[in-house]
């Protein structure tokens, strides 16, 4: 590798090196306030012990389930949420919940919601009352710093305005700041998917899928696989340009060698011939989806969380 | 015969630089006196024997140095009708090839070393101009499709169309290369040359350089003018279609009526560089400076530079990433 390579290398790639010295300059600068994800420690023992219900996970108060699927499934949380630092709640209900909104919104002066979001009223309560998070209870404080993980609603009832079956994903702490719409839409619709064939089947697969997204999480936080699949290509990119040889540009066109206005149509001509015109029924799409992304929101309480609902 | 110099009695040249003959023993220009006669090819200087191939017309003495161009392959059937006398001079050359290169960053150290640029020579090379008048038929069907929506229904209307075309063009002076040893890929990619610099062949403008005749008759060349002259014509009649979605051509014809051949000399700097045990041959076009050739490529480096590259850009998109909270988490 000689100098004229290395300078001409420097030179052809300036605006790419005071890029990365500008953005460099700016993340040290800005370090302090980044969320310090990376350096965290993320799997650790949980040191919650406030929690209501102590090791209790799972409230089937639907009893939609066998005592020993209970146990299994209560088994299978744990070791779960050992593995990705993370509560995991399920809770069964078979039971109306509008007098209980009705309650909530009063309680906290606010205005009434539809029915689907009964059982998000809720899935926030149960966890913020019963101080669920893996870190410690969930502190009020409207941030995502506290009461890390997951509950999951599932209310059997049918409420009479709709007639329909709703449930409730909501994420706390690390897993609301993890957790988008789409993530949440998906991991309900894994539960649905599930649940025909075998409820407990269903609440398993959710558990699962929690697993899946979490995990995944603590890799990405590792490192950025998003840069290195781009420097990847960047180098796959260069590599072939500067092996393939190049001989030269072609620079010659049409008229290169027409004489000047030696180029004459003689006829031009554009005749139209007929049209005819296709007509199909296709009626603007409307939306048959009962699904539909909570985002984030305060609890009543106080405090933040994600959430999605799905109905059926 | 070649030139020499009046004053001096040295080889007289022909410089691109001052567009005159010139001694570069005395500085003279414009002072040379034609010597010698037809089927020398023993150097008027030295004496010593020139090897001439069987199309060569001009070269450079091995042993002297002189130039000598040799009378009867520059006379008779084999007199050009024109010639594009060199506009760029050696370093002209050597700048022009400085400059394309720099961008190829690959390119070994010694590349355009003082020693290797010995091997550039300025080459006349023998072409073949093909006039011709072309006459074009087009007929074609093309189709409009204009879609829009009315309540719960969507339209789409198709628009048919015969599309018809007759086109006549004028070509002056396409090129073929009449010389085996100039590639034609590489030929084709020198054009264009811009012939309003062209004159009269006069021997002299060959002084200094090498050069060659035809190495067959014209009509044997006249296909590559031919495809050029189609290409050309498909294209003009291809750009005057324009506005529909789809187009189906249905029928179509090229006639082409050589009107007039010239036989040219055109001028090409041809430089030879060997490297690694194998020789890679760059040409440039003596009168716009254009290069052509590839340059020999150590992927090794190229591996190298691509991994700091990749690096850079890894950096930056992971800085970039962290900044603004996960792109992609």
């Amino acid at each position: 590798v000689n100098k004229r390579t290395v300078k001409q290398f420097i030179k052809s790639n300036i605006i790419l090196f005071i890029l990365v010295l500008i953005v460099f300059g700016y993340y040290l600068s800005k370090k302090s306030q980044i969320p310090r994800k990376s350096d965290e420690v993320l799997v650790h023992e949980s040191t919650n012990t406030q929690r209501v219900y102590g090791d209790k996970r799972v409230f089937d108060f639907a009893d939609e389930i066998s005592e020993s699927e209970e146990e299994s499934l209560e088994r299978y949380i744990h070791e779960v949420e050992n593995e990705i630092s993370m509560d995991i709640v399920i809770v069964t209900l078979n039971e109306s919940l509008k007098e209980y909104a009705e309650d909530y919104c009063n309680r906290y002066n606010m205005a009434m919601v539809s029915p689907d979001k009964y059982v998000m009223l809720y899935a926030d309560e149960f966890w913020e009352v019963n101080k669920f998070g893996y870190d410690k209870p969930q502190i009020l404080d409207g941030t995502q710093n506290s009461g890390d993980g997951v509950i999951l609603v599932d209310n059997l009832f049918r409420e009479p305005e709709t007639g329909r079956i709703y449930t409730w994903m909501a994420t706390t702490g690390r897993a609301e700041t993890r957790y988008s719409s789409e993530d949440i839409d998906y991991a309900l619709d894994v539960f649905y998917d599930n649940l025909d064939e075998d409820y407990t089947h269903g609440l398993m697969s959710f558990v699962t899928q929690v697993k899946y997204d979490l995990d995944t999480e603590i890799v990405d936080l590792a490192f950025k696989p998003f840069a290195v699949i781009v420097a990847a290509i960047v180098l796959v990119i260069y590599i072939i340009v500067n092996v393939i040889p190049r001989s030269g540009k072609v620079t010659t066109n049409a008229n290169t060698y027409v004489s000047p206005g030696g180029a004459n149509f003689a006829v031009h001509e554009d005749r139209f011939l007929y049209k005819n015109v296709t007509k199909v029924y296709d009626p603007p799409s409307s939306s048959s989806s009962s699904g539909g992304g909570g985002g984030h929101h305060s609890s009543g309480g106080g405090g933040s969380h994600g959430g999605g609902g799905h109905s059926r | 015969m070649n030139f020499q110099c009046k004053n001096c009695g040295g080889n007289m040249v022909f410089s691109p630089k001052m567009q005159k003959m010139y001694c570069p023993y005395c500085d003279g220009t414009d002072c040379e006196e034609k010597r010698g006669d037809a089927s020398v090819t023993v150097c008027y200087s030295c004496g010593g024997e020139i090897s001439a191939d069987e199309f060569t017309s001009a070269k450079k003495c091995p042993y002297c140095g002189n130039y000598l161009i040799l009378d009867p392959r520059v006379e008779g059937v084999y007199e050009p009708k024109e010639i594009l006398p060199f506009k760029l001079s050696k370093e002209d050359a050597v700048k022009a090839m400085d400059k394309e290169f720099e961008k190829r960053i690959f390119t070994p150290s010694s590349f355009l070393s003082d020693k290797t640029l010995e091997n550039l020579e300025g080459m006349y090379v023998p072409f073949f101009l093909y006039d011709f008048f072309a006459n074009a038929d087009y007929t074609g069907k093309g189709t409009k499709i204009r879609a829009w929506r009315s309540g719960n229904y969507r339209y789409t209307e198709t628009s048919y169309y015969d599309i018809v075309r007759k086109l006549n063009v004028d070509f002056k002076k396409i090129p073929a290369d009449a010389s085996a040893k100039a590639p034609d890929s590489v030929m084709d990619l020198m054009e264009p040359y811009d012939y309003n610099d062209n004159v009269s062949f006069n021997p002299k403008y060959m002084s200094g350089f090498n050069g060659e005749v035809y190495n067959d008759s014209s009509d044997k060349f006249i296909e590559r003018a031919k495809e050029k002259a189609i290409k050309s014509v498909n294209t003009l009649i291809n750009d005057s279609i324009s506005g529909y979605s789809s187009v189906t051509r249905t029928d179509g014809n090229v006639s082409l009526n050589n009107d007039n051949t010239a036989y040219a000399l055109l001028p090409v700097w041809v430089y030879k560089y060997s490297w690694a045990g194998k020789e890679y041959v760059y040409y440039v076009n003596g009168q716009t400076g254009k290069v052509i050739g590839t340059t020999p490529i150590s992927a090794l480096k190229v591996v190298i530079f691509g991994i700091a590259k990749a690096g850079l850009v890894w950096g930056l998109v992971e800085l970039l990433s962290r900044l603004f909270g996960g792109l992609v988490s």
